[in-house]
């Protein structure tokens, strides 16, 4: 056990591991309590976590960087930026669901 | 700089790529781009004449404004086919991969593609897509437009519309394995001393065509299986009738689509620097400009979709920050012309066919390019929008800038390719014969758009006839002259003169090995010390103007 | 995808070196990712912008998901993203056994993910819940509860094949592990492996919440 516990690529795992589980009770338990707004920003939070240690995006060769950034680039300033544009600052007039009389 | 001028009298046909292996398996099963490049070609070309039928029943039924051959339902679905088939399998894969896949590696000094399996698996998935989207046009096709609109496609159509977005996804999956590839290979398989700003343009052009293609397909993705979904189910995200919204598909749609066009433009704008830069023997004007206004405009392009959508329903404020954006995208592709002129301007300049076809794209794109401002501002584009003033638009980009483009390369890196010389009086001729025959097709449209012909109509006001007539006779010579090159570039592979490795006495890797390359692309692996286009300033060319056309003048072959 | 051949340190012909191929393959990986994370930010656009215009329904709807499944199913998943991560670094060191040891228990891990996901399926269309004329649903907002599973279905089976392609690949370096291939100067397919699992670790993380936890 002991010889287990001091390599550290164990510890690394296990700490992360623990962590990762610690946010998804943390956002279980604000759900839970009426607070679930908060849970899409704690899978934000995990990702980031998830891509910095097991995916190792920090020593990844710079071309991979690159390539990760311009993927988070484009789904934030693009699709949610851009792309909401639109849809936000529209009015619509509510239509008739096919289902309610 | 190699002063080579070979046309190859003497050179007897060497062991090359061409002459590894001849059985049909190790065609199918190759992993080199070089053939993997061909097996494109042979596919892309075929779509091509598929497009160009559905075209050629479309020109021939508008002769008479009550239409002339097909009724209404039928004008829908050729005019669906010619756009998905000529959009997603011939301009989005042409150029990458046929020319790219080809003299990528070359050009800048690498023995193959980053990862050639992936390269051989995209021509299957392109082929697989292509046979889905055949079979939807051989069971009788469907009629929503390339566009896809949702609720006509997904509650309305009565055409084989999944069938054709599965078709599309496939191909989706290919332009992606290729963009992939090409990125890739240009971060890490540059040879020695080939720096980023020592490449050519070309490969520049394609860098950005390939984050085009690797970032927006994957959105086309979603949006056509949700469509598929929508129309399987028959329920969806994008059907009113359920609280869905029908313009969330054309965002989806239009984030790819716009970026799309550029996909298909982009390596043009390439192929046309190598050909200036190569029949003016003067290294480009202003390589820096040419190389970041590629880079804008690729990212720029994705962020002016909704300009398609401007009469959709949109809110009015974005359409004011797109419209704004739209005019912003024209500054860089301006700054190339300018970048095509300078070259040219006191260049030693031979009209050989790739640089009458280079000419006429930058004529040709100018002109369509700055049409497009007219549609991106608001005001005009109520009125215009839906008309063939946008069908004439796109086509002249498209079809007067990227196919003749296109063509403007096979031309000149045919030599490399087959080792073979065409017949420069018949290329020269064909590719005139494209120009005029373009420019009556499609300049009518602008007219016929601006007194409101609307799109995608068989039919139209008898007023509007003689545009269309004219528009159709135009058609009837581009046919024609799209043909020409199937018999003298097909000659050329019996009966051509043999090429040497420089006919064109270009500059550029790929004219320092043999025309066809070995299999391994070079013997020894080039070490870079020069700048891109080293060609020599004008008084010092090794050659008076007079001596260099005599050179590679071949108008007696 | 990237090539995964050359075992030992030999590299393909193209490649200047191993060490070129290595970071050329998770080069590529790494670019595919972005592709999907726009292939799955598509749908998280989507599901954004429906829930923003159908509050009601999109609240009633989560109350009928099984949240039991839904958070053990991302506890299993970040497990074994993080217990290939530790076979990862085991890799490095060309220790083949443990990364036998991790593939296998990861894999295995993503089956038993699979496996509830399929279970859940069928209780939610006992239910009533799966999209079309079939469907089912109480209280107000039936639209948007309609629009909600529809997301739904699409989000999880779009992950579902993903993650079964995950555990192809793992499988995969399992078997190359037993055969003893990797060494500390050959191991990045187990990386390259191990991005896209856990790439799909955080599709999951993020499907998550909007599925189970938001107007819960």
């Amino acid at each position: 056990m002991k010889a287990l516990w001091s390599d550290p690529a164990v510890r690394t795992t296990l700490k992360t591991w623990l962590v990762l589980l610690a946010l998804v009770a943390g956002e279980l338990g604000a759900a839970l309590l009426g607070a679930g707004i908060v849970a899409p920003f704690v899978g934000i939070a995990m990702a980031a976590i998830v891509f910095a240690i097991p995916m190792e995006l920090p020593s990844a060769p710079n071309a991979a960087k690159i390539f990760a950034l311009a993927g988070l680039f484009w789904l934030v300033v693009m699709l949610f930026g851009l792309g909401t544009l639109d849809p936000l600052t529209r009015h619509d007039q509510p239509t008739h669901f096919l289902s309610q009389p | 700089m190699s002063a080579v001028l070979e046309r190859g009298t003497s050179v007897q046909s060497h062991p090359s790529y061409l002459t590894d292996g001849t059985t049909l398996r190790s065609w199918l099963l190759t992993t080199d781009h070089k053939r993997i490049a061909l097996l494109y070609a042979a596919s892309i070309t075929l779509f091509f004449f598929v497009g160009g039928a559905a075209a050629a029943l479309m020109r021939w039924n508008l002769i008479s404004p009550t239409g002339a051959i097909v009724e209404h339902d039928t004008y829908n679905r050729l005019f669906t086919i010619h756009g998905v088939v000529m959009v997603w399998f011939f301009l989005v894969p042409a150029a990458p991969t046929v020319l790219g896949n080809f003299v990528l590696p070359l050009m800048i000094g690498a023995r193959d593609l980053a990862f050639p399996k992936l390269n051989l698996a995209s021509w299957y998935m392109f082929m697989s897509g292509g046979v889905l989207v055949s079979w939807a046009l051989f069971r009788g096709g469907l009629e929503t437009g390339w566009t896809f609109y949702t609720p006509l496609s997904t509650d309305y159509a009565r055409g084989y519309v999944s069938l054709a977005a599965f078709g599309i996804i496939l191909s989706g999956y290919s332009s992606i394995a290729t963009g992939l590839n090409f990125i890739v290979t240009i971060h890490k398989l540059r040879a020695p001393g080939m720096t980023w700003f020592r490449m050519p343009v070309f490969c520049w052009s394609l860098y950005s065509t390939s984050v085009l293609n690797v970032l927006a397909t994957p959105v086309l993705t979603m949006a056509m299986l949700l469509l598929a979904a929508e129309r399987i189910l028959h329920v969806g995200v994008f059907d009113p009738n359920l609280g869905g919204d029908p313009l969330l598909f054309q965002h989806l749609f239009w984030f790819y689509s716009h970026p799309a066009v550029y996909i298909m433009v982009l390596p043009g704008f390439g192929i046309v620097t190598e050909i200036i830069t190569a029949f003016s023997r003067k290294r480009v004007f202003g390589y820096q400009f040419v190389i970041w206004a590629s880079i804008s405009i690729a990212v720029i392009g994705f962020f002016v979709w909704v300009h398609h959508m401007f009469v959709a329903g949109v809110s009015v404020y974005s359409g004011v920050v797109f419209s704004l954006l739209s005019y912003i995208i024209a500054v860089p592709s301006a700054i190339k012309v300018f970048n095509w002129l300078g070259t040219m301007h006191n260049g030693f300049i031979r009209f050989d066919a790739p640089m009458i076809y280079a000419v006429g794209f930058v004529g040709l794109f100018t002109i369509g390019g700055v049409t497009g401002l007219w549609i991106a501002s608001l005001a005009t584009d109520v009125a215009l929008h839906d008309t063939y003033f946008v069908v004439a638009h796109f086509h002249f980009i498209m079809v007067g800038g990227m196919v003749t483009a296109f063509l403007g390369g096979i031309h000149f890196w045919w030599p490399k390719i087959t080792g073979r010389l065409y017949s420069e009086t018949w290329g020269r001729l064909a590719a005139a014969l494209i120009f005029f025959g373009f420019i009556l097709t499609f300049f009518p449209q602008f007219i016929l758009g601006f007194f409101g012909m609307p799109r995608r109509y068989g039919t139209y006001p008898a007023q509007f006839q003689v545009l269309n007539v004219l528009s159709s006779a135009g058609a009837t010579i581009l046919a024609v002259a799209y043909l020409m090159p199937l018999f003298y570039l097909g000659w050329s592979l019996f009966r051509g003169e043999r090429a040497g490795p420089n006919p064109w006495d270009a500059s550029g890797l790929e004219w320092r090995t043999a025309s066809p390359p070995p299999k391994e692309n070079f013997h020894e692996s080039p070490v870079v010390t020069w700048e891109a286009y080293d060609y020599p300033p004008p008084e010092k060319q090794q050659y008076s103007l007079s001596e260099l056309r005599e050179k590679t003048d071949r108008r007696h072959v | 995808m990237s090539e995964f051949v050359a075992p030992r340190a030999h590299a393909e012909f193209q490649y200047a070196s191993a060490e070129h191929q290595r970071d050329s393959a998770l080069a590529g990986m790494w670019l595919f990712l972005a592709t999907e994370i726009l292939f799955f930010g598509a749908l998280f656009y989507l599901w954004v912008l429906l829930r923003r215009w159908h509050p009601l329904g999109f609240h009633l709807a989560t109350a009928d998901t099984d949240l039991l499944i839904g958070s053990v199913n991302t506890v299993i998943i970040s497990t074994a993203g993080m217990v290939f991560f530790w076979g990862v670094q085991q890799a490095k060191r060309g220790q083949n056994r443990p990364v036998l040891l991790a593939a296998l228990a990861s894999g295995g891990l993503g089956l038993v993910f699979i496996g509830l996901k399929l279970f859940e399926w069928s209780e939610d269309v006992g239910k009533g819940k799966w999209p079309g004329q079939v469907f089912q649903a109480h209280g107000d907002d039936i639209g948007g509860q309609h629009l909600f599973w529809l997301l739904y279905y699409a989000g999880t089976a779009l992950h579902v094949v993903h993650m079964t392609i995950g555990v192809l690949l793992v499988a995969w370096i399992a078997w190359r592990a037993r055969k003893g291939e990797f060494k500390p100067n050959f191991y990045y397919p187990v990386v390259a492996v191990g991005l896209y699992w856990s790439f799909v670790d955080v599709v999951w993380i993020n499907l998550y919440p909007f599925i189970y936890l938001l107007g819960r």
